[in-house]
């Protein structure tokens, strides 16, 4: 993690996504994600992918999903580069690679490449939506929200992501500080780092250990198991929670369909179909609708305030 | 019938031999403010403890004697169950959060109770207002600073109505104004709601006068209890150190009666010799005036002009965070060798960031630091182990050995020094600071006070570092603590060492520096001697500039200050 990276955890800030019912929040990126591993047409993937990050634009959430879009790329550019050399399937050879013993001929096809690409390109969409998730919406909404099925999980959760700044921050504290101290935790090979680095990790390992005792002291001095527990009013259901829920429900509904009729699929092998033929129509157009949709909510939230008033 | 009584309490944590409290009696009444002082591992926070069933329910151990605190009997009621009796606030606000925004956080404690939704939000919102923290409603609690985390968790205790509050040193971790403002609130607390409130507390200079009771604890037992006034003479018999800084002097100096404000302690003077309008004596440190302004002004001294024997030197050093303001704005600084110089300013001022641009660990957006005469980088940092001592702020990201010997150890080997010396040398450390007793121990498992020292003992290891940077070294100490830091680093500067430390603590500045320089905004806006930056200030100056400042220039330290008030004491009424 680089020094200017900001953590990606829930900050509240003035947007639609961040003021969304939680359970319209959690229906509607359920929706997207599905959406993004169910749909392989790369139509359907591209649609997706830029729908989500012009969300993530919207939420003026860039710069707490940047840490985890850049390692999302990563991930998905190794699938892309992987896919090709360990897949030789497909017509159009772009490369001819020698033939190993027991593995076979090592061909790169137009068709491997292509799907190593659509499948990165998919992979990277889901962990977009995955890092929008957990920037805009709020543990503790969630956790009110899912009270009833289990509390204590609920709660774990709210912990963690309520604790996992303050670790990042210690870590990099007692990373500065050792420097300082002259502990060779730059430089050197990688096993020598690694030495270096794993007193530095078990202290904070320690530290971590310590922390939960002390939270756990706190909690149970503010009555924590008690008894039967109180709820602070949760959010209201708004018109606009009822259309991301609507869309969000129906694209869904699309998705298990087309994925139980088995029109959710694209023919990459043996040779490349063409992606407007293979469309199921019906989850394409309320694909194509629910993120213009979601879009417009947002950008209108921000600009019109009678609108607003009446969302 | 009273609000708590304790009755012959002998207490011991699992796992140890000696009890941490030995046949405590004690009588609160409603609407008291008892203060509770007394040094390091004397007790303080498992009195507190027993106050709401965390000792014995929560923590085990053994114990003996009777708590009944609001009419129950704690060792048949749960810690739960006390909630709505007694509020707690610890000293580590950080560790008693559980929420993400603040809202949810005063809610916790009501959803715990099991309070209907509308009492729920109504006391919320009473609290939100009420402290001041409507703004953070939906703030993210790890992004709070110090203070309104501390407000918080004050907030989310309150909001259960106790009838007691009970607080365990909890500015310990906050910088002076924070801490002030908690005080004010805690105090407007019990004024106006008749909340009883018993607080351990080390700064005892914003809280000793308003208290009704003081309890001076030692080794487990409860020595003293009584009035403030009454308990500033008894302390100033025993130990001095847990008197606020303004009776200390007065308890030092030899008066009779012992001010516990500065406000007492200057109609005292008044009464002994009336100030004569435009009289302003020099001070120890000669007059006042410290060298205010840009780098025109600051160019002009002589220890600018040289580089000779610098260890540091900032040259219009600017840093800009990515996602955040101009951290550092044109700082020009720097440091001679056998020199000590303090760098004071507010939270978010820029200190933090420019020790880090010092030390290599942040780069410069523009103009240059230098260390010991190279640019510094964190790769270079370890070639510079055996020239260069750092006390962080929080002495527990130091620690990442099991035991204080290790860690010492650790110290020697990264300075080149390894092996059966190595070894005799750390011990003989040790024994000759007093600290052979904790050498076997987990530096974790050590009390704040006890940490700090073994980073200053770490640091000050021979062989003898040149230059010694402590960032906040006395956040969380007490007095004693702190009396004892101040001589390790006197001791290191007489025999020609050299000292940055970046402070709030304007007192410990005053006893460690010969400079001082102020930080705002990111620009360094004063600096000079520090009786001259210090003794001219108003918020910026220890309690004895206060007291003194009007009559005599310059006077920071308590000694002088004691000096000054034995004459005065000796020569009596004008």
């Amino acid at each position: 993690m680089r020094e200017d990276d900001v953590l990606p955890v829930y900050r509240y800030k003035d947007t639609l996504i961040h003021g969304l019912h939680p359970l319209a929040a959690l229906i509607a990126f359920v929706s997207m994600a599905a959406a993004a591993l169910v749909l392989e047409n790369p139509l359907c993937t591209a649609i997706t992918g830029a729908g989500v990050l012009a969300l993530i634009f919207q939420a003026d959430s860039w710069g707490e999903c940047r840490i985890l879009l850049r390692a999302a790329f990563l991930v998905a550019l190794m699938v892309a580069v992987i896919n090709p050399l360990v897949n030789g399937q497909g017509e159009h050879i772009l490369v001819y690679g020698p033939h190993l013993p027991v593995w076979g001929e090592t061909n790169i096809t137009l068709e491997a490449l292509l799907y190593g690409l659509a499948g990165g390109a998919r992979l990277f969409t889901v962990i977009a939506v995955f890092a929008l998730a957990s920037v805009t919406l709020s543990p503790d909404d969630l956790l009110d929200m899912l009270s009833r099925l289990s509390f204590r999980s609920s709660l774990s959760a709210a912990l963690a992501v309520r604790l996992y700044p303050s670790m990042v921050l210690e870590a990099r504290e007692m990373r500065d500080v050792q420097l300082a101290r002259g502990e060779p935790l730059k430089g050197g090979g990688r096993w020598s780092r690694v030495r270096a680095h794993m007193p530095l990790w078990l202290s904070l390992f320690q530290g971590s250990l310590d922390r939960a005792a002390s939270i756990a002291e706190s909690m149970s001095a503010r009555g924590f198991g008690a008894g039967r527990r109180g709820r602070l009013n949760g959010r209201h259901v708004r018109p606009r929670d009822l259309t991301v829920i609507l869309f969000s429900s129906m694209l869904l509904c699309a998705l298990v369909t087309a994925a139980l009729k088995g029109k959710a699929g694209f023919p990459f092998f043996p040779a490349l179909g063409n992606p407007l033929r293979e469309l199921d129509l019906f989850s394409f157009a309320l694909l194509a609708a629910a993120f213009p949709i979601m879009l417009f909510l947002c950008g209108s939230w921000k600009r019109w305030h009678w609108w607003r008033s009446r969302m | 019938m009273a609000l708590v009584e304790i009755k012959n309490v002998t207490y011991g944590y699992p796992g140890t031999e000696s009890p941490s409290l030995r046949d405590v009696d004690l009588k609160v009444e409603k609407g008291e403010f008892v203060l509770v002082t007394g040094p390091t591992g004397c007790g303080k926070t498992s009195l507190m403890r027993l106050l709401n069933g965390l000792i014995p329910h929560f923590h085990g151990g053994r114990m003996s004697g009777k708590v009944r605190v609001a009419g129950r009997d704690t060792l048949q009621s749960e810690p739960a169950e006390l909630a709505l009796q007694v509020g707690m606030v610890f000293q580590d606000a950080e560790d008693q959060l559980v929420s993400t925004t603040v809202e949810k956080e005063i809610a916790f404690g009501l959803e715990n109770a099991g309070l209907p939704a509308p009492v729920i939000r109504k006391r919320v919102e009473e609290m939100l207002a009420g402290l001041g923290l409507s703004r953070l409603r939906r703030s993210f609690i790890p992004e709070l600073s110090g203070g309104e985390t501390q407000k918080t968790v004050l907030a989310s205790v309150m909001a259960l109505h106790p009838q007691i509050l009970v607080l365990d040193e909890p500015t310990s971790q906050l910088d002076p104004l924070s801490a002030e403002d908690l005080l004010t609130m805690v105090r407007r607390l019990h004024e106006e709601t008749g909340t009883t409130v018993i607080m351990s507390e080390h700064r005892l200079e914003r809280c000793y006068h308003f208290a009704t009771r003081v309890l001076y604890m030692e080794e487990g037992r409860i020595l003293f209890d009584g009035p403030p006034q009454a308990a500033a003479r008894w302390c100033a018999g025993h130990d001095d150190a847990f008197l606020p800084p303004i009776s200390r002097i007065f308890a030092r100096a030899g008066w009779d009666e012992i001010p516990l404000t500065v406000n007492r302690a200057r109609q005292m003077l008044e009464e002994v010799s009336p100030r004569k309008e435009g009289s302003r004596e020099a001070g120890p440190a000669g007059p006042v005036g410290g060298s205010v302004g840009g780098k025109s002004a600051r160019k002009g001294k002589a220890w600018h002009s040289s580089m000779d024997g610098e260890i540091f030197r900032a040259r219009d050093m600017w840093f800009v965070y990515p996602h955040g303001p101009e951290a550092l704005r044109d700082v020009d600084l720097n440091l001679r060798g056998g020199t000590s110089l303090a760098l004071l300013g507010e939270n978010g001022a820029g200190k933090s960031t420019l020790l880090r641009c010092l030390l290599g660990l942040l780069r410069p957006s523009r103009g240059k630091a230098f260390l010991f005469g190279e640019e510094p980088a964190p790769e270079r940092l370890p070639k510079l182990a055996a020239r260069l001592g750092y006390c962080p702020q929080n002495p527990s990201t130091y620690f990442v050995r099991s035991t204080v010997r290790e860690e010492l150890l650790r110290t020697m080997q990264l300075r080149g020094s390894e092996g059966a010396e190595a070894r005799r040398k750390v011990d003989e450390h040790l024994e000759s600071l007093g600290l052979s007793g904790l050498a076997d121990r987990n530096p974790r498992d050590l009390s704040t006070g006890e940490r700090e020292k073994v980073v200053v003992a770490s640091t000050l290891l021979s062989p003898l570092p040149e230059l010694v940077v402590m960032d906040e070294p006395t956040r969380g100490l007490d007095y004693r603590n702190k009396r004892a830091v101040i001589g390790l680093l006197r001791d290191f500067r007489s025999s020609g060492g050299t000292v940055f430390v970046v402070t709030h603590d304007v007192e410990f500045a005053a006893a460690v520096a010969d400079r001082a320089a102020i930080i705002g905004d990111g620009s360094i806006v004063t600096e000079g001697e520090a009786s001259e930056v210090l003794g001219d200030s108003l918020f910026f100056s220890p309690q004895t500039n206060r007291l003194l400042g009007d009559r005599c220039g310059g006077v920071i330290r308590e000694e002088d200050a004691v000096y000054i008030l034995e004459r005065m004491r000796h020569e009596g009424p004008a």
